[in-house]
């Protein structure tokens, strides 16, 4: 594996605590809780993670814009469920981009494999609720897997890497590839011929796709080519207008909340957490039915060994007392 | 005197019980909050543990 160093910079700063706060990471499994309804998921990530500053109605009142972009009006109020029951694999993807967009991310959108395990029409309305995103102003970075060509060709920029983490390509994808393509084939590659997904051709230039092996070193092409040149001028200059702007153009108090490690007060959160883990339980009725099924078998056995046993000792009605919590205790586990 | 000892080996065994109850539903909200709720700072891992033992009070008392 490639060992890569160098700064991480946000702004032109170092990255600092606040990063993790500040970015969206869409994983690529849901994992949502199943007892919630979609509304909730959203107001409890958007209550706990947007700065506490804000006000409460200002906060769901964005939830209520995101369920609008997302286009989940429909199913705002359904239950999540279990995988295979509740919502089906579309609207929880959309549901897991809607928890962190809740969020309200100033950064950044990570969207780890948006179109893993999807049909290529739910891959598609995924493309289409990103370009959406991107539009309404949000930046989005996004890894995906051997996307078809016609997904490809929404994406703006590629970053594409060799093993190790070496750059092989960083820049505009283009009109139907071309840019992408051009660059490879001005290099010593095949040209693509026509209808060839791009992708898949890209991935056998270099030597990446199975059977596919290359004698030029691509990202070493790379590190002298003139488009490298163009992006590294790019950065330079803009590491340049960061110095310029030295002075931190946020309010110390601003500044200081975002420093901190939770958005919302530790009061705060545990009211809120308690208040779903409460429903939660109410609404998962099987664990409260065992106990109140122990309680009462458990009366039921105590009044029957006290009546019949007024003369018994002290110690027999207690051992009794315990036989009949353990054997309930017991029943209701099974 | 044996009676009592009786008395704290119930408390016990009854304790036990509870535990072993309590734990599947602890296990699986766990998970979803080491997955996907601690890496993005949502809430502290104070509040979690404190709505959890809040949340198994109530049924335990009342049975």
């Amino acid at each position: 594996m490639g060992v890569i160093t160098g700064d991480m910079l946000v702004d032109c700063r170092l990255r600092d605590e606040s990063f993790q706060r500040k970015t969206g990471y869409v994983q690529q499994q849901d994992l949502h809780l199943p007892t919630a309804t979609v509304r909730e998921a959203l107001v409890f990530s958007a209550l706990l993670r947007q700065p506490s500053s804000t006000p409460r109605k200002e906060k769901t009142d964005y939830v209520e814009e995101v369920i609008e972009l997302l286009s989940m009006r429909e199913y705002s109020d359904a239950v999540i469920g279990e995988l295979g029951e509740g919502l089906n694999v579309e609207q929880r993807k959309r549901l897991t981009i809607g928890v962190e967009l809740a969020a309200k991310p100033q950064l950044l959108l990570f969207l780890d494999e948006p179109t893993s395990g999807l049909d290529s029409q739910t891959s598609w309305s995924i493309c289409n609720l990103m370009e959406k995103l991107v539009n309404n102003g949000q930046a989005i970075l996004c890894t995906i897997h051997q996307p078809s060509a016609m997904l490809f060709q929404r994406f703006d920029r590629l970053l594409l890497l060799a093993k190790g983490g070496r750059t092989v390509y960083f820049g505009d994808i283009g009109k139907d590839s071309s840019k992408l393509i051009d660059y490879f084939v001005h290099n010593g590659a095949d040209p693509c011929t026509e209808g060839t997904n791009p992708a898949e051709w890209m991935l056998g230039v270099i030597g990446a796709a199975p059977g596919a092996k290359t004698d030029i070193d691509w990202p070493q092409v790379w590190q002298e080519s003139p488009e490298k040149q163009v992006i590294q001028e790019e950065l330079d200059l803009l590491e340049q207008s960061g110095q310029d702007l030295e002075e931190p153009t946020a309010t110390p108090e601003d500044d200081k909340e975002s420093q901190r490690e939770f958005a919302a007060p530790l009061a705060r959160q545990i009211s809120i957490v308690t208040k779903r883990v409460f429903q939660q339980y109410w609404r998962s009725p099987s664990y409260i039915y065992s106990k109140a099924f122990l309680s009462v078998g458990s009366v039921r056995k105590f009044l029957l060994c006290s009546e019949r046993g007024a003369d018994a000792d002290h110690s027999t009605r207690l051992h009794s007392l315990v036989s009949a919590f353990s054997i309930w205790i017991g029943v209701c586990k099974a | 005197m044996k009676s009592q000892m009786f008395g704290v080996f119930a408390l016990l065994t009854i304790f036990m019980q509870l535990v072993e109850q309590t734990v599947p539903q602890f296990v699986s909200q766990r998970a979803l909050y080491e997955v996907r709720e601690r890496p993005s700072k949502t809430y502290s891992w104070k509040a979690f543990m404190v709505a959890q033992i809040v949340v198994e009070i109530p049924w335990n008392t009342v049975s």
